[in-house]
């Protein structure tokens, strides 16, 4: 009787088992990969979801075995493993043992291969904040490769993902580029051919990246960034944000590698050539159709139709209502004050920053509505001029976000530059700069007569003074032909050559030459916004838009 | 880094021997009367009065009169059993198949692949040891008590002590052959992995000019470097190459214009992932003589340092060390400096014209073994150079082990004083002095250069009734924040001085027979650069003898397992007297876990952890309750019950020895030797844990004995 309940009671508790394997079958068997397809098919109920949602492994990227395995030891606490493995990281980081901190960041990153952010998070404090803890230029750089090579791991692992790709544009870029360490970095980076060679795996390395002088960081971040591109455009990934930033990153990294070259070897055809490209990729850019946050698209280089298509309008406009723009602009230059009116009437480019915003106050107080001139419409046209208004506001709106958008990424102010720099007079002006410096650096301070040994002739050779001098004529011209650059980057960078001959003057005990030739640069920088109202103001004659 | 803080054996020893026979006869006295109140439940008041009294006098026979025929027997009893459970072929074959593809995960090119190779055979053989220790200790005992085999045994002539004492021994019997041999696979496999050569193509060395930039990899030169290559790119890596001036002789009274009459250069492998190597020159000594020098490439042999007849034997296992150099020998012409002799003929046209194969050695400076001569004090001098009672200044870093001295014209130092140096501490005439110190800079400065500072050696001397202060030139010496940066010095050193009778004097003397003839000085730090800082710790300075052996360290560190895997045997066993199979491996895995745990089981006590007990932590881990958020609610009685439970477990931490201060893995990797006193210390506590938990075994086995 027992045995036989025994037995009984086993018979049931097996064929419970047997029935239970069903759902869990049906629930978790695993995809399968079928022949000539990368992505898995198939498989039980949570597969499928997992494929639907995008969260199966091997639709994220590779599987690491040691990354599953050490996820099974933990047996489900892998976030109790995870956040012991945070705190750890956080104490040695607050001990300075760097080496256990980057093993344990990488046992992290085994846990957590597709959290993004931890990615990001970790590859930053490596190759930003750990690499500063050391005082050696050349550990630092040991460092920040250390960071970069931290988030090309994470590439492997996240195939569908494009800010990764981003970061590491980023980090190239801005990391070897813009520390302090800069010159050294980009020294070491341009000769570390190894390092090199492991890029090629995942970029290209060939004359992409590569100057007369070698390999750029710039040129690398660049590559990066074409990459995040290529996965938006080839709809691996999803781009969730702002288009107009996303797309300026590749064309930027060219002109930051035109100034970093001039800056570093005497500005020659490479440079030159650089810029070219820049100018290039940022029209590209300019021709782009990006994607707005009102869902619309619109192009940087869309402002000219836009604004002749506002003035078609405000044409449209004033033929049914002649003569009253005029009358009321007229009106309203009364008000002006005699400085206003004198700053106004200024060719833009000619005003002196006191006059810049006199004539920003004296376009407020002119300023014609097109609501006041719908107004002053007969009223047997008043239907007419209703629908002018409306069709002028909206012209209006749209070239005002598309000025909103060029602002937002200086966009004229880089379009002048790139084609400013390519000039053979801004060459020129900079390679006298470069010389000056060298000059300077040798305290060679003033002109000097030399004598050949062998011919016995005397040549005069221009010292710093006389270079930084030459140097400042070439950069009037330049800021005569290219008004735009006094406000940018260009006019600080000239602020540290004046200081620098200043000093120069100083050791030869010689005054400061008033008036000095680039006042007039001097006199505008400041506004922080010049460059855009300059953009503003060459719009010549451009009613205002009313109604926004 | 090495030991810092380590009390001498020979102090340590007679305060714990009192100390620890202090809580054996407590323990003893407590274990008593917890005996006797379970024979009251068990046998009444007076029977369990009787039995105990018996028990302790029959303990005293038994213990004393253990036959060691009898524990031999058990012991190979013991063996015989753990090798028919086949558990040891498992183990092993884990560790030779860790072994086999572990090296294929092994990042050879991190930056210190010695730490990681030795993480892993150390902590893959100390995991595999005491899992066998657990499993075989635990399960012996209560499988013979079940099956009854046990009557097999109990019904000789034998005593309770000799059983427990016979499979201890038995085990550990075991775990010295597995550990043994585990280590010396261990050792070859950790050798063999590191091992490396690079060669160099004579035809890559190109000109560089000392401390320049402008190099072929953008590194700075060294101070005296003349010419540099790139190594070939093995183990994930390549070396700078540098040809360093050594030595340049001059002419007639060594006077500039009388030329040089010649110069010796080094090849000098720069340090790359934690380590350098020697140079080697294939095929022996080369001469070519061409635009009036003489050039001669020649291979030295360095003898090994050793400091004892085992050292001396264990280096015989270990590779030479060699340098190769270049001398140049004017014979026509006058060359004011080195850079005109080298200009004569570039180095590579010389080397190919030799003939020359230039490969390195094996890894130098990886594996090795440095002993430490710490320093009895550490001061500070503030920037007025008053002494301070703070440890230096802060600079705002966490790590509050290094405080900060400032640079420039401030009188801040740090000073280490030392005490009872001998000259045959060193190897030859020199010292060296290893400094491990931080960098905090308050302005960006020179970026090429490091923060530079300098280091001079003090004494006071007391004459004709007034305190004499000597001190030596400053050596100047660039900073090398995070590795360790040794500063080679002549023994003799120029004394300077103010006499009795106020005269400045300057004197060369030997620094430890004459300048600190008492053995007693101070070695004074001071950083050169203003708005710059240095970071010193007690440990950050510090006399470097004469290396130990590597492989000997080694074997200390695996000694350090062999301890561990006693004390799991010994308590594995002793638990198994008493309880059954599960329940004593449940049990020694709960003891093994508060020994390598027990830090953090007393910062839980001590709310230095927040999270609360094991029951609280529980609640917030399934909430997913921050840490720092008050428990609210009736829930607050886990807190309460937390209370008892964490202090019960802190209780136990001191019960149980703290099995990581066993693991010397760390200074092992660091490349420090582990003091003899360190594993003396070690050995002494395991040993007496292992005593008294056989002691423990003894009584529950024989309590159960009577039981049965």
């Amino acid at each position: 009787m027992t045995q036989s309940s025994s037995f009984w009671r086993k018979v049931i508790y097996i064929s419970i088992i047997g029935l239970l394997l069903l759902p869990l079958s049906m629930l978790g068997q695993p995809s399968t990969k079928s022949a000539g397809s990368d992505l898995p098919d198939g498989g039980g109920v949570l597969a499928q979801m997992r494929q639907e949602e995008g969260l199966a492994q091997s639709s994220l990227g590779d599987i690491d075995p040691a990354s599953e395995t050490m996820k099974l030891a933990t047996l489900g606490l892998k976030g109790v493993a995870v956040t012991i493995l945070w705190d750890n990281a956080n104490t040695y980081k607050d001990e300075e043992n760097w080496e256990a901190f980057s093993a344990t960041v990488n046992q992290i990153i085994k846990l957590q291969p597709n959290f993004i952010t931890v990615w990001e998070y970790q590859a930053h404090n490596i190759a930003y904040n750990v690499s500063v803890e050391f005082d050696d230029y050349q550990a630092r750089y040991d460092w920040v490769k250390k960071g970069l090579d931290f988030l090309i791991q994470g590439l492997a692992y996240n195939r569908r993902d494009y800010k990764i790709l981003r970061n590491l544009g980023f980090f190239y870029g801005s990391k070897i580029g813009r520390s302090d360490e800069r010159l050294q970095f980009r020294s070491m980076f341009r000769r570390d051919r190894d390092y090199h060679e492991m890029l090629g795996d995942y970029i290209p390395m060939g004359s992409e990246v590569s100057t007369l002088y070698g390999i750029d960081n710039w040129l690398v971040a660049k590559q990066w960034y074409d990459k995040a591109e290529d996965k938006v455009r080839d709809g691996v990934a999803n781009l969730k944000s702002s288009h107009l930033m996303f797309y300026k990153d590749a064309p930027s990294q060219l002109r930051n590698c035109a100034m970093d070259l001039e800056e570093e070897f005497r500005p020659e055809e490479p440079a030159r050539r650089k810029w070219s490209e820049a100018l290039e990729a940022w029209n590209e850019y300019g021709n782009r159709a990006l994607l707005t946050s009102w869902e619309t698209e619109l192009r940087l280089n869309d402002k000219a139709m836009a604004l002749e298509e506002l003035r078609r309008l405000q044409g449209v406009l004033d033929q049914l209502a002649p003569g009253v723009r005029d009358q009321l602009l007229q009106e309203r230059r009364k008000n002006l004050s005699p400085e206003q009116m004198a700053a106004f009437d200024k060719e833009s480019s000619k005003r002196t920053l006191e006059e810049v915003y006199l004539a920003m106050e004296a376009e407020g107080i002119v300023r014609v509505d097109d609501q006041e001139i719908a107004a002053q419409v007969p009223s047997a046209q008043s239907d007419e001029g209703y629908r002018a208004l409306r069709a002028i506001q909206q012209a209006a709106e749209d070239l005002r976000r598309v000025e909103n958008y060029r602002s937002q990424t200086n966009y004229y102010y880089w379009l002048n530059r790139c084609e400013a720099e390519q000039s053979e007079l801004n060459l020129e002006a900079r390679a006298a700069m470069y010389d000056a410096r060298a000059l300077n650096e040798q305290t060679i301070l003033t002109t000097t007569d030399q004598v050949d040994p062998l011919t016995g002739e005397t040549t005069e050779k221009l010292g710093a003074k006389e270079m930084y001098e030459k140097a400042f004529d070439k950069w009037a011209e330049v800021f005569e032909a290219y008004p735009v650059l006094i406000d940018g980057v260009t006019a600080q960078e000239l602020e540290e050559s004046v200081r620098e001959y200043r000093l120069v003057l100083e050791r030869l005990v010689e005054p400061f030459p008033d008036p000095f030739v680039l006042d007039f640069v001097f006199a505008r920088t400041g506004t922080g916004e010049y460059a855009q109202q300059l953009e503003t103001m060459s719009n010549e004659n451009r009613p205002s838009s009313g109604g926004q | 880094m090495g030991y810092e803080e380590f009390v001498s054996f020979a102090d340590w020893l007679p305060s714990s021997l009192a100390t620890f026979g202090l809580i054996l006869v407590s323990c003893a006295f407590l274990g008593a009367i917890l005996a006797y109140l379970v024979g009251i439940v068990r046998y009444g008041p007076s029977e369990a009065f009787y039995k105990l009294w018996e028990g302790i006098f029959q303990a005293f026979p038994d213990l004393l009169f253990t036959s060691p025929r009898r524990v031999a027997a058990i012991a190979r009893l013991a063996i015989q059993e753990t090798l028919r459970r086949r558990v040891l072929l498992v183990v092993f074959a884990l560790f030779a198949l860790a072994l086999l593809f572990g090296g294929w995960f092994l990042d050879a090119g991190s930056d210190h692949p010695e730490r990681t190779y030795l993480g892993f055979v150390l902590g893959g053989t100390q995991f595999l040891v005491l899992f066998l220790g657990l499993l075989i200790s635990t399960a012996s005992l209560p499988q013979d008590i079940q099956n009854k085999t046990i009557y097999t045994v109990v019904t000789k002539p034998i005593r309770a002590g000799e059983i427990v004492m016979g499979r201890v021994l038995g085990f550990l019997l075991i775990g010295t052959v597995m550990i043994g041999s585990m280590g010396l696979i261990s050792y070859f496999f950790v050798v063999g992995g590191l091992n490396h050569r690079h060669s160099v193509d004579v035809t890559e060395f190109v000109r560089v000019n000392p401390d320049s930039t402008d190099t072929s990899s953008g590194r700075r030169a060294s101070a005296n470097a003349y010419y540099e290559a790139l190594s070939t790119r093995n183990a994930r890596h390549r070396h700078r190459i540098e040809l360093v001036l050594q030595q340049l002789s001059r002419g007639e009274g060594g006077s500039v214009g009388s030329g040089l009459q010649n110069a010796i250069f080094y090849l000098q492998v720069q340090n790359e992932s934690g380590h350098t190597h020697d140079f080697r020159s294939v095929g022996g000594n080369k001469e070519l003589n061409a635009g009036g020098i003489k050039y001669t490439l020649f291979e030295e042999k360095i003898e090994p340092k050793s400091s004892g007849l085992l050292e001396s034997l264990l280096n015989l296992f270990s590779e030479s060390r060699y340098r190769v150099g270049l001398r140049l020998d004017v014979e026509e012409g006058i060359f004011e400096d080195p850079e005109a002799m080298l200009a004569q003929r570039p180095l590579n046209d010389v080397l190919q014209e030799m003939d020359v194969t230039l490969v390195t050695s094996n890894p130098q400076e990886m594996l090795q073994a440095r002993v430490p001569y710490y320093a009895r004090e550490l001061i500070y001098l503030d920037r007025e150079g008053n002494f301070t009672e703070e440890r230096g200044m802060s600079v705002g870093k966490m790590n509050e082990k290094y405080g900060y001295i400032d640079g420039g014209t401030s009188l801040a130092r740090a000073i280490y004083s030392f005490n009872g140096l001998r000259p045959g501490m060193f190897s030859d005439d020199r010292v060296a002095i290893d400094m491990n110190l931080r960098v905090f800079r308050t302005l960006k400065g020179d970026i090429i250069h490091r923060v530079t500072g300098s280091v001079y050696f003090r004494v006071t001397k007391e004459e004709d009734g007034r305190d004499i202060t000597y001190e030596t030139e400053p050596v100047v010496f660039e900073s090398q924040e995070y590795s360790v940066q040794t500063l080679e010095l002549s023994r003799n050193v120029v004394a300077l001085w103010t006499d009795v009778e106020g005269n400045p004097a300057r004197q060369e003397m030997d620094l430890l027979t004459e300048f600190a003839d008492n053995g007693k000085f101070e070695v004074v730090l001071r950083c050169n650069e203003a708005g710059m800082y240095f970071g010193v710790a007690p440990s950050s300075v510090y006399f470097k003898l004469r290396d130990g052996s590597f492989a000997l360290n080694f074997a200390k560190c695996f000694f350090g397992i062999w301890l561990q895997f006693m004390l799991i045997s010994s308590l594995g066993v002793t638990l198994s007297s008493f309880l059954n199979a599960s329940v004593s491996l449940l049990a020694t895995i709960v003891a093994l876990l508060i020994g390598f745990f027990g830090d953090f089981i007393r910062d839980v006590a001590t709310q230095q952890i927040e999270g609360g007990g094991p029951l609280e932590a529980t609640y917030r881990l399934i909430t997913q309750m921050n840490v720092t958020s008050e428990l609210e609610g009736t829930i607050r009685f886990v807190s309460y019950i937390d209370v008892l439970l964490v202090k019960l477990m802190e209780v136990m931490t001191y019960i149980i020895p703290d099995f990581t201060q066993m693991h010397t893995q760390g200074p092992l990797a660091d490349g420090y030797n582990i003091p003899i006193g360190l594993v003396g210390f070690h050995t002494m506590v395991a040993f007496a844990f292992a005593i008294v938990l056989c002691i423990v075994g003894y009584f529950s086995l024989k309590t159960r004995e009577i039981a049965a």
